[in-house]
């Protein structure tokens, strides 16, 4: 089974046999480094700074890099000794040192959040260069960087396309060609992917721990709302399934028996918000899923479709309500025959630029 | 398997194929709710070990028994969801010719037969029930076979169901014939898929007049008996999404280890690709689903045998002086609660109050019984349909095999079967298949079970007489639950579950343990929980009737009790009053 | 023309004795030992010495190490080395004695492709162990290249020829779940064999799908293949998809054989054991050593489904004393 220890697997074994350079084995110990001092240091301390936000924590992390194995489809073989029984990201198209940046900006792409969520993509630089002081080179911080930091946030010239700010030529780190934009893709993605139980707390929940308190305002006086985010978080499970391209969302909504007295509107409106922030991050992961496989290469290429499935249970037990699968995908089916004014108004739409009129004001200008 | 007697025993339980297409109509209880999902138009794997029912099922929704349950019963035909019935247990399933074959090649060889086993059993299902197809019809599905399966010769149109089999059959021979040839592993043959070949079959037959408006349920028995590629093919086309012509039904015993996997190295997902319907279902309570259908099932063989009308518990009755120690138990439980409650009557309680005092009779009248029982009085009398249903531990097959031996008890003694089987008989029976169960244990299940190492099987001896053990304890020491009989695993610590989970297995292919899917005390979760087969339990004194709840027990200490005998002590709590123990 | 004897390695002193035997009693020129990797070190002693008795005798030895867990591996194996050893015409003295079923087939199936001249020999052991003989059984598998012709819409029958192991029949019977069952079942009082077979009555006599009767394992001649041809009914072979199973003496995988022969629709069945008891047996016994000849038999023709009507065409003598 994939675990987050796949991927550390992996990693060693492309850099081992990635030849005896020291430079290689420089890089592993570096990863043993930061993984030593990670989780102690920083990571679970993350959920102390701010109660109210989902877990951003080591739990966090550990499935983030599970969500890049499975994105990767590592295998899991694992001998009786330990040893990986697999060749290394065997099918997967990435390089001994691109290896190393991803698994580096897996591990501080967060790190930030320990000085608040606001800026904290850019945060973690300053992290690593503290934790890892005069052991990472100026080559490979730059690299690291550049691909943790696209993974949320807008680009500094205020584009949510943070990707595109990204080098669009391979980086040299380690004398190696570094695809910086495909990593930073994967980084993105699986971070996007990392939701489900373990971003909150179902004991808390129930203790009504998590709320946002909103501010007093003249209209109203300060108040505490339930913080959905971890209501959602409790209901979902995502699943990465590469070899069916897809990524299906399944979506457990459990409602108590006193959600069922129609007179008091409780279960409406308990289920009515979730149901909004279900179909915002369903949208959401779809969008993610296209940037990603825009920007992702052959590291992404294969993920066509998002699924989603909201099943209800009242009290654990099922609620036939008959839906089917929601289907998102890239396909577009070429039409037989098309109005032709119709495309020409597409392109209008897509560019302004195209629209003939104007065009012919650029030409006879 | 039944011996010959004079008297036809109602409790027959051979395998589902194996019964006369007669008694397997006459003995089906169809239960609404299963109904209802084999009916839609999805995908469903329906999870089930021997003797669930799962086979019987399926037969019973194949084409060919709907059209006999037309005949005899006026059930619809033809009927809107036709049901083509594809065993997989078969000589033909478990070949291993693809193995001498390249690895690609092994997956179109695998693929070739288990399409084939479709197509034929496709053009078996409308040879034995011919439906009143039109001309027009015959010439649709004739041009449609022309066009996919090579070198079939359709003279008459109406003969293409004949001939679809002849073809299957002469490709089967030919492929078979050379691959026994020599040393060479050389073949030729026309490789087909599913969908270039039973896809248009299909297609084809919903073109036709009679099943324009109908669905094809492809109904695929033993799933589990299928190779590797194949079960990975299976689930590829679980992924199609298009489900208007046709769906696939897929028994499975043990969806649990069940590969999921498809061949392009995804995996199908509960909800998204299939839905689940779960045979081995709760069966705690008498109102439960699986309580009801066990009496159905058992009334229903009765009246075959000209016992109309005859209810189950009557004709397995309890032993009076069983059901009174219980009222007993259950009176004097009910009136030390009163007391401690400082209430004086019932009948002056609150509804609340009154559940309360019923809750806690359920909880503690039998344990009660069980616990001051004598301690060298001989075990109790395990009698009465109720404590067979739970004795069964929700598998039909495990109510019927006594059953059948206490009907054939009687016949072989010449003793009237009318008046049902008393409760010394249906003790005694009982009795003796809880020692038989332990007796195959203590011989030791590498002999019986695949896979099983003398090791493994001391190990699950350990484990299952510490189970019983723990049992024991609870039954005399628990303070609120003291007849559970199913655990879950916590602190599942990955070695150790590794360890049990081939015990597990073991256990489960013996039929020693069940593992059920349940919904968890984290709300919306499911988990899995694990039930001993409870006729193990009769020889130890518990009462076979258990109780809701799972005991929690962590993997450490069912680690430590199989390799090392160590007693099970989690969650036993001491009560406060101290009884007389003796339960055996 | 002299022999090829080809011999499967084991620990059992039969084994050794036996090949010893047939060296010593000339005829010999080449002696190929078959041995299972997963028990080398078990049968390494008396291989040793195997070598310096043929050392002695001026014969060939040559050893063909297979793999038993997987029927592919051990197929494979073989194929690849047996025709390196024999080839058309050839005579081949097989010694069954102690080779597992599935690589006892898998040879008997090569050396006939080849064209060799069969003979086989089984050597009795002195006493079995009083305490078990193999456990941790496997999941039943169809032997390559005699799984039969199974056609889909067929129920299942089986034919078993059983001796002490009747769990084995019954964990055959459970998995493959068949409409009918005919089970040989082995005669007579050697080798504890009345006590050994106790439950057998319990567990199938009786039983409506199983025809038991009584069969003597150990004559694999062509007159006992046609004797129990002449138990099982004509139909079975269009009825069922049929398979068959040697569960009992060592001889009964060569009755099997022959019955594919004539029957190539039937298909053999193996059951595998996790683990045989170092001390299976002791001694031989020379005065009972069962032998015969495998003739190149016409197989019958699928859609002419009768049983010959005059005894089975043999080219040469049969159960010759070695």
């Amino acid at each position: 089974m994939i675990s987050r220890d796949t991927f550390d697997l992996h990693l060693k074994g492309i850099l081992d046999s990635a030849g005896t350079s020291q430079a290689m084995k420089t890089l592993w110990a570096k990863y043993q480094l930061a993984k030593d001092k990670l989780p102690a240091d920083i990571l679970s301390w993350i959920p102390k700074v701010d109660g109210n936000l989902s877990e951003h924590g080591i739990l966090h992390i550990d499935n983030v890099f599970e969500n890049a194995a499975r994105l990767l489809s590592l295998s899991p073989e694992v001998g009786s000794d330990g040893a990986l029984e697999v060749k290394p990201f065997c099918g997967v198209d990435i390089k001994p040192v691109e290896a190393f940046v991803l698994g580096m900006a897996l591990f501080f792409h967060d790190t930030g959040n320990i000085a608040g969520r606001k800026g904290h993509a850019k945060n973690g630089r300053a992290i690593m260069c503290e934790v890892l002081k005069d052991v990472l080179k100026i080559d490979e911080i730059r690299g690291i960087d550049q691909v943790m930091s696209a993974h949320s946030g807008v680009a500094a010239t205020g584009d949510p396309d943070t990707i595109k700010a990204l080098d669009v030529a391979p980086r040299y780190i380690c004398k190696e060609p570094v695809r910086i934009r495909q990593l930073a893709a994967l980084v993105r993605f699986a971070d996007d992917l990392a939701e489900g139980p373990q971003r909150t707390s179902n004991y808390l929940r129930s203790k009504g721990a998590f709320v946002i308190t909103k501010p007093a305002s003249h209209a109203s006086n300060e108040k505490e709302e339930r913080n959905i985010f971890h209501d959602y978080a409790s209901i979902t499970t995502v699943n990465i399934d590469k070899g069916n391209g897809r990524i299906a969302l399944q979506y457990n909504i459990n409602l108590e028996d006193n959600m069922f007295d129609p007179q008091k509107g409780v279960g409406r409106e308990f289920l009515e918000p979730l149901l909004r922030m279900v179909f915002y991050r369903i949208k959401k992961t779809d969008d993610e899923r296209r940037y990603a496989r825009f920007y992702g290469g052959k590291l992404l290429a294969d993920f066509h479709t998002t699924e989603a499935l909201v099943q209800f249970y009242r009290n654990g037990i099922d609620i036939d309500t008959g839906l089917v699968p929601l289907v998102l995908n890239d396909l577009v089916v070429p039409p037989h025959s098309e109005d032709i004014n119709k495309s020409t108004e597409w392109i209008k739409a897509q560019n302004p630029a195209y629209d003939i009129s104007a065009l012919f004001e650029q030409v006879w200008k | 398997m039944n011996t010959q007697t004079t008297q036809a025993n109602p409790f027959e339980y051979d395998a589902a194929l194996n019964l006369p297409a007669d008694m397997l109509i006459d003995w089906y209880i169809e239960d609404h709710n299963f109904a209802r999902v084999l009916r839609t138009t999805r995908n469903v794997l329906i999870n089930g070990h021997r003797g669930s029912g799962k086979s019987m099922m399926l037969i019973y929704n194949s084409l060919r028994f709907q059209k006999l349950r037309h005949e005899r019963k006026q059930h619809e035909f033809p009927p809107q969801h036709v049901g083509i019935y594809v065993p997989c247990n078969t000589p033909l399933t478990h070949r291993q010719d693809h193995e001498l074959m390249p690895i690609g090649q092994q997956v179109t060889l695998s693929e070739f037969y288990f399409v084939m086993a479709i197509v034929e059993a496709i053009a078996e299902a409308f040879e034995a029930a011919p439906v009143d197809f039109l001309a027009e019809d015959y010439i649709i599905l004739a041009d449609e076979l022309r066009a996919v399966m090579p070198n079939i010769v359709i003279n008459e149109a109406s003969s293409v169901f004949t001939q679809m089999r002849r073809n299957v059959k002469n490709q089967l021979i030919i492929l078979q014939q050379s691959l026994q040839q020599g040393i060479l592993t050389e073949v030729e043959y026309n490789a087909v898929s599913f969908y270039s070949l039973v896809t248009p079959i299909l297609s084809a037959l919903k073109r036709t007049s009679i099943f324009k408006q109908a669905h094809f349920s492809i109904l695929i028995d033993d799933a589990h008996d299928l190779n590797l590629h194949q079960k990975m093919l299976l689930n590829s086309w679980l992924t199609y999404r298009d489900h208007s012509v046709f769906s696939f039904k897929v028994a499975v015993a043990g969806l649990r280890t069940h590969n999921l996997r498809t061949l392009s190295g995804g995996t199908v997902l509960e909800g998204h690709d299939y839905l689940i319907l779960d045979l081995e279902q709760p069966f705690q309570s008498e109102e439960s689903n699986y309580a009801q259908f066990a009496k159905a099932v058992i009334e229903q063989r009765l009246a075959g045998v000209g016992l109309e009308g005859v209810a189950a518990e009557n004709f397995f009755p309890q032993a009076p002086e069983f059901e009174a120690d219980i009222e007993a138990a259950n009176a004097s439980v009910a009136q030390e609660y009163l007391k401690a409650k400082g209430w004086d009557n019932l009948s002056d309680l609150t509804t609340d109050q009154k559940k309360s005092v019923r809750d806690h009779v359920y909880k503690y009248g039998r344990a009660k019984y069980f616990r001051e029982r004598k301690a060298k009085s001989n075990l109790p009398t395990y009698a009465g349909f109720d404590t067979l249903v739970h004795l069964s531990t929700g598998v039909i097959r495990n109510l019927l095999n006594p059953c059948y031996q206490m009907f054939d008890s009687l016949v072989s003694k010449n003793e009237p079967v009318a008046s049902g089987i008393p409760t010394g008989t249906q003790s005694d029976i009982v009795k003796s298949k809880s020692d038989e169960a332990w007796e195959q244990i203590r011989r030791g299940l590498e002999k019986v079970v695949e896979g099983c190492t003398k090791e493994d099987a001391d190990y699950l001896c350990n484990l299952l007489t510490a189970l019983g053990d723990y049992f024991v304890k609870r039954l005399t020491n628990h303070k609120s639950e003291p007849r559970i009989l199913s655990f879950i695993i916590s602190e599942a610590e990955s070695e150790n579950m590794k360890f049990l989970e081939n015990l597990f297995r073991i256990a489960q292919e013996a039929q020693l343990l069940y593992i059920r899917s349940g919904s968890s005390k984290t709300r919306g979760r499911r988990e899995d929980y694990f039930t001993p087969n409870r006729i193990l339990w009769p020889v130890l004194g518990l009462d076979v009737c258990g109780q809701h709840g799972r005991a929690s027990i962590p993997s450490r200490e069912l680690v430590d009790a199989a390799r090392f005998k160590k007693p099970i002590k989690s969650d036993v709590e001491s009560r406060e009053h101290s009884e007389q123990l003796g339960l055996i | 023309m002299a022999t090829i004897l080809v011999s499967f390695a084991s620990w059992e002193p039969r084994f050794i004795m036996g090949v010893t035997h047939l060296i010593k009693s000339g005829g010999i020129d080449k002696c190929v030992v078959i041995y299972s990797t997963e028990y080398a070190t078990r049968t390494a002693p008396n291989r040793t010495e195997l070598q310096i008795v043929a050392r002695e005798h001026n014969v060939e030895l040559n050893e063909i190490p297979i793999e038993l867990e997987t029927s592919i591996a051990s197929w494979k194996q073989l194929v690849q080395e047996l025709p390196q050893y024999a080839t058309g015409g050839i005579d081949v003295l097989f010694d069954i004695s102690t080779a597992p079923r599935e690589p006892l087939w898998y040879t008997l199936h090569i050396l006939d492709a080849l064209g060799c001249n069969m003979r086989w020999v089984y050597h009795h052991p002195g006493a079995y162990t009083k305490d078990w003989l193999s456990r941790n059984s496997q999941s039943p598998r169809l032997i390559l290249k005699r799984s039969g012709i199974a056609l889909p819409g067929k129920k299942t029958c089986i034919i078993a020829l059983a001796g002490f192991d009747h769990e084995r029949l019954a964990q055959l019977i459970e998995r493959y779940e068949p409409i009918k069952c005919f089970v040989g079942r082995q005669t007579g009082n050697q080798l504890d064999n009345p006590s050994r077979n106790t439950g057998f009555n319990e567990a199938f006599v009786n039983q409506k799908e199983i025809e038991v009767f009584d069969f003597n394992c150990y004559d694999a001649s062509n007159d006992a293949v046609q004797s129990l041809l002449n138990r099982l009914p004509i139909d079975i072979w269009e009825k069922y998809n049929v398979i068959g199973a040697a569960l009992g003496p060592k001889p009964s995988a060569i009755t099997m054989f022959k019955l594919t022969q004539i029957h190539p629709e039937m298909g053999l069945v193996y059951i595998p054991s996790g683990e045989y008891n170092p001390e299976y047996s002791s001694g031989i016994d020379l005065n009972k050593t069962s032998c015969g000849k495998i003739d190149r038999l016409v197989p019958l023709v699928l859609e002419n489904l009768k049983p010959p009507s005059v005894p089975l065409v043999a080219h040469g003598a049969d159960n010759l004393p070695v």
